[in-house]
């Protein structure tokens, strides 16, 4: 072994994207278990903060990855490598929505609003997925989530559907365990939001956004509780996303303005973006919607139509690149690598798969029907996607495309 | 050889200390910057000296990383100007040097150095092949070629899609 100590060895290893790290299970015995180790695993989520792996879609539904880190703004012209990314494809598992999609630690949930419809949890560097049990209902889906449990070292999924008990509207919540591979039934959300809401995660809980608050939901404790918004007249469509461990509050679609929590549930640390004639000079037409809040560096990057906007808080300015080569009518969102096994941790085998009993009984339809046509079981819980995405345009590993900067 | 640091000689107001690298050279350093040094700071709170040898740290080295010390115990510059002397401190450096700058950081326990270090480390092996990092760390590949095989055979993905660097 190396003359490199431990705790150092350590440093660096989770400072490497999960990808590397996958390959370099095999300089040694020493290094797999170390890499393999969920006590490092966890850290490297944790760490993950600097990470600025950007997913695109298509409106066709092809997803990249690019580096966000790759682009320059000060170079007139460079090129970018673009990775394209596998979908999952499966019977009755629904297609990856338009960005921004529920997501945590690099894992991310494709839900949807058909209850016949499979939800997964879904590892898109590894490639493989988690198909959630059905739970036994029939209500109106109004937010869904996915989000970490450090106190249970769990991964949960949250349902909020609107149904009417007892002559009243209600918003009942369901929570799934990854690691108890079931749904219970928690306390109802106190209040309604926009249909369709994906829960953002930071802290431990996941936030939606409502007329005139933050409903957070602790998944620790599995109770809700309130954040505020700031103290000023808000637009009535609102975004709420979870950039660089801060909430990040937005006029939804063009971004008129934009609020940053400095600090996490404190009313008065919400503070200005830019301003209506800041948001002006990054053009005015278009939609605008944040991706990413790189906090040390005191910038903000959006998406604005196709291009990247890099906006500096501090000077006041922005910079913008075009991505050349791919589509328009994109969507964004960060996601980072991660290591997480979506076979070793959940459900399958040992002690834990005791539990799966109390779990809702999964209902399977069409669902085990294989490409030809024949009944297949699938091995306990998760598959690994070998299917290419089925859309039309070609698979294209590297495409490059040249940055022009305005 | 006695190099002193930007601050300068030894002055009435400000103390300075000594310290000696395994190749005898000497460095005339501040002690706002010795201290910044979590080991050099234990060692100047136990002892009158103000002469200290370090047995393992050659002068190369040391001489990095006095200048990092140096840079960061100065009042004067920005944490701006402080992160991007960071950057540059890294950039372009060898991974042999980066290897024995991260050393010393352990030897001398300067934990915000040790983690800049890490991370360029990171940087250049991100993209290796699993060859170049054995040979760079001087690891035995303890696998069966079967085994490794294996490995590589359930992770394939991981392998796909970029051009990996063996130099």
């Amino acid at each position: 072994m190396s003359d490199i100590p431990s705790e150092i060895l350590l440093e660096m290893l989770l400072r490497l994207p999960a990808k590397s790290l996958f390959r370099f299970r095999t300089v040694c015995k020493a290094w797999r278990r170390i890499i393999d180790d969920p006590s490092f695993i966890k850290s490297h989520n944790n760490n993950q903060h600097s990470d600025t792996t950007l997913f695109i879609r298509t409106s066709t539904g092809t997803l990249y990855s690019l580096s966000l880190d790759s682009l320059n703004y000060t170079n007139g012209q460079q090129t970018i490598d673009v990775t394209h990314v596998k979908n999952v494809v499966r019977q009755g598992v629904p297609r990856l929505p338009a960005f921004p999609v529920a997501s945590c630690h690099g894992l991310i949930l494709i839900s949807h609003y058909d209850i016949k419809k499979i939800w997964v949890i879904w590892n898109p560097l590894t490639g493989e997925f988690h198909e959630l049990p059905q739970p036994d209902i029939d209500v109106r889906l109004i937010g869904s989530g996915l989000g970490y449990d450090s106190v249970s070292d769990d991964y949960k999924v949250v349902r909020i559907d609107e149904m009417c008990r007892n002559g009243k509207v209600v918003y009942q919540t369901f929570v799934y365990s990854l690691k108890l591979n079931s749904w219970k039934m928690i306390r109802d959300c106190p209040c309604d939001f926009s249909w369709g809401s994906q829960g953002v995660f930071l802290n431990g809980a996941l936030h939606w956004i409502s007329w005139d608050m933050i409903i957070a939901l602790d998944l620790a404790v599995e109770d809700y509780r309130q954040l505020p918004l700031p103290s000023v007249r808000l637009p009535v469509d609102k975004r709420l996303d979870a950039l660089g461990g801060c909430l990040i509050l937005s006029d939804a679609y063009a971004m008129k303005r934009a609020w940053v929590m400095k600090d996490y549930g404190v009313e008065n640390s919400w503070m200005d973006l830019f301003s209506s004639r800041e948001r002006d000079s990054m053009g005015g037409l278009g939609y605008l919607w944040p991706i990413a809040y790189l906090k040390s560096k005191g910038q903000l990057i959006m998406q604005h139509d196709s291009n990247i906007i890099c906006w500096d808080i501090d000077k006041s300015c922005a910079k913008k690149v075009t991505i050349h080569g791919l589509p328009d009518f994109l969507s964004s969102q960060i996601c980072p690598g991660s290591l997480f096994r979506l076979d070793d941790n959940c459900c399958v085998g040992g002690s834990v798969a005791a539990k799966r009993t109390a779990g809702v009984k999964r209902k399977r339809k069409k669902a085990n029907t294989s490409p030809d046509g024949v009944w297949k079981r699938p091995p306990q819980g998760v598959l690994r996607v070998d299917v290419d995405a089925c859309f039309n345009e070609k698979e294209n590993p590297h495409t490059v495309g040249g940055i022009v900067q305005r | 050889m006695v190099t002193t640091d930007e601050k300068g000689p030894l002055t009435a107001k400000k103390k300075s200390v000594i310290i000696r690298s395994c190749d005898g050279d000497e460095f005339l350093v501040s002690e706002s910057a010795a201290v910044l040094s979590t080991s050099l700071k234990k060692i100047l709170e136990e002892k009158e000296d103000r002469l200290i040898h370090l047995s393992d740290i050659d002068n190369k080295t040391l001489a990095m990383v006095i200048a990092y010390l140096s840079t960061h115990a100065d009042d004067g510059l920005s944490d701006d100007l402080k992160r991007s002397f960071d950057q540059e401190f890294v950039s372009g450096k060898e991974f042999d040097v980066l290897k024995y700058l991260v050393l010393a950081t352990d030897t001398l326990q300067v934990t915000c150095l040790c983690y800049t270090v890490a991370k360029k480390m990171a940087d250049i092996m991100k993209n290796k092949l699993v060859e170049w990092v054995r040979r760079e760390f001087d690891i035995q590949n303890d696998y069966t070629p079967e085994a490794e095989a294996e490995i590589r055979r359930l992770d394939a993905w991981a392998w796909d899609d970029r051009q990996l660097e063996d130099d």
